[in-house]
């Protein structure tokens, strides 16, 4: 998996590319940690190249959710392959931020 | 040699790039010339090609930016060999990393060109032969058991990727879903039934919770506790099982299995999104040993039928 992480003025870009897993989600954590640490109050997940997300990938995003939430910020999913929206559908996350299909 | 075998060659010069065809022909090596990477592109989404010789240096889009694009669309599984006149160590570091399996100098010798394009075919073949042979069993198991201080060194999703990989030629879909299964089966078997973890240890920081899993790993009742991990394949039956055991205290897994049957897309509990997500990537979800134990079941190769 590879994450690239960019900001500009008040947008951050997180771009995620392969499998987010239970390996790999701490590094994920810790790029969600740099956004909130941040003056970001917009999250855009590019996930356009992330094949699928396990639930600890999930488990991570729901905790940042929380504290961005908590100081005014919000998130939008954007170019999520079919399998990763399915899954953000079913889990209602796109109840919570903005979910676009790739 | 096969004048079925498919080599794509990518070079700008057009007259170098139509000799090198013609020169392969003469050895039944069917090819195709493309001057530029985006003609490249164009043809490989097309076709399927076993093979690419590819320049690296060319104007606008270099050979090495092509083999990028090639490997991020998992969808092809091409090799690739590069043609330059002189490689600089970075440019050979990165090929290599982009998975590049061969490369040839310029000016070519025709005779060397030959030789190690057949060389590459015949791997190919090989490969692919055993691929045919593994998808022609009747059934196919693997069985592992996982020692918890040893999980921590590799991830289950890498030895399955490499299974997946060697042994079935599955839809991408179906093979990150069945990656998805497969680590979450197993994180959960560690997390859960190996270490015991509370909520709030699962979810601190990174060092923190290390620090939380080394301490528990070196208490021997949790030290001798064992993952075990298995696939079975069944192509007759045209499925794939995976299934995960642990020695932890297990769980309620009857009034789970109740809440995301009436009701599969869950609401953002805690404990039941990685059941939620093995009830939506499987055909099967099943628990037993009082809840010790999970497995799921897919459909194999979706477009075929039970091979009876």
């Amino acid at each position: 998996m590879k994450i690239d992480l960019s900001f500009e003025d008040n947008l951050a870009i997180l771009v995620v590319d392969g499998i987010l897993n239970s390996e790999n989600a701490h590094i994920f954590q810790e790029y969600l940690n740099k956004v909130l640490k941040s003056e970001a109050t917009i999250l855009e997940l590019d996930l356009k190249n992330c094949n699928n997300i396990s639930s600890t990938g999930i488990g991570k995003l729901l905790l940042f959710y929380k504290d961005f939430l908590g100081k005014g910020g919000e998130i939008e999913v954007t170019r999520c392959s079919s399998t990763v929206y399915d899954l953000f559908t079913m889990l209602k996350l796109n109840q919570l931020f903005t979910v676009n299909p790739g | 040699m096969k004048s079925t075998s498919n080599v794509l060659i990518v070079d700008d010069s057009s007259s170098l790039a139509q000799s090198l065809c013609k020169i392969l022909a003469m050895h039944e090596i069917k090819a195709d010339a493309v001057f530029n990477a985006q003609d490249a592109l164009q043809k490989i989404r097309r076709n399927r090609y076993e093979l690419m010789l590819c320049d690296i240096e060319m104007p606008g889009f270099t050979g090495l930016e092509l083999l990028e694009r090639i490997r991020q669309d998992e969808e092809h599984d091409l090799d690739v060999i590069l043609m330059t006149g002189h490689l600089e160590p970075n440019y050979f570091i990165r090929a290599i990393q982009l998975g590049a399996v061969d490369f040839i100098s310029k000016p070519i010798e025709a005779q060397q060109l030959v030789g190690v394009i057949s060389c590459h075919l015949k791997r190919r073949h090989s490969r692919e032969n055993l691929e045919q042979f593994m998808q022609h069993l009747d059934t196919a198991n693997m069985e592992l058991v996982i020692d918890p201080k040893k999980l921590s060194l590799t991830s289950i999703s890498r030895v399955m990727r490499l299974f997946f990989k060697q042994n079935l030629h599955l839809p991408q879909n179906l093979f990150n879903e069945l990656l998805i299964c497969a680590d979450e089966m197993v994180y959960n078997a560690y997390i859960h039934g190996t270490l015991g973890l509370s909520l709030e240890q699962r979810h601190c920081a990174h060092a923190e919770q290390e620090a939380i899993i080394f301490q528990k790993l070196s208490q021997p009742e949790i030290a001798t506790r064992r993952i075990r991990f298995s696939v079975f394949v069944d192509y007759q039956q045209n499925t794939i099982s995976i299934g995960v055991s642990d020695d932890g205290e297990g769980f309620d897994y009857a009034d789970w299995l109740q809440r995301v049957a009436k009701e599969p897309t869950l609401s953002l509990d805690f404990y039941g999104r990685g059941i939620a997500m093995l009830y939506h990537l499987s055909d099967k979800l099943e628990f037993s040993q009082g809840g010790r134990k999970v497995q799921i079941s897919r459909k194999l190769y979706p477009e075929r039928a039970a091979r009876l």
